[in-house]
């Protein structure tokens, strides 16, 4: 005759042989999953804290600073026209430097009888006179960049020269 | 019945790690997994509180700097500031600066207003090294000026000046803006705008009487 009920003795008995293994590696999961959801849990209530007592610095400065409103505003004006007079500063063109520096370049034999210079349009044209030609042209090397834009003679027979620098 | 209950009893060990199984299953997927999802919340919180800190700190150091601030010097600075630079086009100092810049050097043989408040100067020059000179004492007055033109011809120049001014724009205190830098900004340019020229109009003696150098200024 074939037994078909199942063995439970046998199978309590293979089982049994894994309470002790269960037992303790339950303990150590349980005993892990505690000690972090508590870990958590404190640096929660450590950040919520953190985050009030911020929050509260936060408020009181503000106040501070509202309460020094004047003085920002005066703070900020200065800022403010600092930067006015230093962008007008830098934001000019100077014609004194460009004169200086045609000027340093002034060779003998050369009469410089115009100058005009906008500061818009940022050209400068110089009229120049020589009574040689050769005089006009070495003049003209001197300064790079230059040229030579009307060549005339003048009734007492000079060469007059208008260079754009 | 008495058999079942053996049983029960025997396997009852197994009810420990099963209770230990269900707790982390379900609180895995309140805390962790679910819509709490409690870690995603501390970093959130944690980079709040980091920013909130950093806040702080600017908020802080600006409290400090405000703090150490006298209103009454920022206001004289805002003052030579606007000398520099006015809020309003003062066009009257064109005169007076020019004058004080030609000195004895030049002669000023006639002024002409230009339409958008500018001021050409018709000017008796030797040469082109007395006019360089004076294009420099006209770029270091206060008010600034600046220089539009200059027509030199034999020995007459016209130069086209202006007169600098911006109007003042309104300022407001912003709590959590940081204070713009200013150490020494306004001492470096007092230093170097000590040597410019400033138009002498109605200046006050010791003895009590205004003496008006400029009869041209106003």
């Amino acid at each position: 005759m074939i037994n078909l009920l199942p063995d439970t003795k046998n199978i309590i008995t293979n089982w049994m042989r894994y309470k002790g293994v269960v037992g303790v590696i339950s303990s150590f999961v349980l005993g892990g999953y505690i000690l972090v959801a508590a870990g958590s849990a404190g640096w929660w209530l450590f950040l919520t804290r953190q985050d009030e007592s911020v929050k509260k610095e936060i408020a009181s400065l503000t106040q501070q600073i509202s309460d020094l409103k004047a003085t920002e505003t005066a703070v900020r004006a200065v800022d403010e026209r600092v930067g006015v007079v230093n962008s007008f500063l830098t934001g000019r063109a100077d014609p004194a430097k460009i004169m200086a520096g045609f000027l340093a370049q002034v060779i003998d034999g050369v009469k410089i009888s115009g100058w005009s210079w906008k500061s818009d349009k940022n050209v400068t044209v110089a009229t120049i006179e020589a009574a040689d030609l050769q005089v006009i042209e070495t003049f003209r090397q001197k300064i790079k960049g230059s040229k030579i834009i009307n060549l005339t003679r003048s009734k007492e027979g000079l060469w007059v020269a208008e260079m754009q620098l | 019945m008495g058999s079942g209950n053996a049983v029960v009893k025997k396997w009852l060990w197994l009810a420990y790690p099963a209770m230990v199984m269900l707790l982390i299953g379900f609180s895995w997927q309140w805390l962790v997994a679910g819509p709490d999802q409690i870690w995603q919340k501390i970093a959130v919180k944690q980079q709040k509180v980091a920013a909130q800190q950093l806040q702080a700190a600017s908020l802080r150091q600006k409290a400090v700097v405000l703090g150490e601030q006298d209103v009454n010097k920022l206001q004289g600075q805002v003052g030579f500031l606007e000398s520099v630079v006015p809020v309003e086009n003062r066009v009257s100092a064109l005169l007076a600066l020019s004058r004080q810049a030609a000195g004895g050097s030049v002669s000023i043989n006639g002024y002409k207003w230009a339409t958008g408040g500018g001021l050409t100067l018709s000017l008796g020059v030797a040469d082109l090294t007395v006019l360089r000179d004076l294009l420099t004492r006209l770029q270091q007055t206060i008010p600034l000026l600046a220089v539009k033109s200059v027509k030199l011809a034999g020995e007459s120049a016209e130069v086209g000046l202006e007169v600098a001014w911006k109007p003042a724009r309104t300022v407001e205190a912003v709590a959590d803006k940081p204070l713009p830098i200013l150490t020494g900004v306004v001492e470096q340019l007092q230093q170097k705008l000590a040597v410019y020229i400033t138009p002498v109009v109605g200046v006050a003696t010791t003895s009590g009487e205004t003496v008006k150098a400029d009869p041209f200024s106003e």
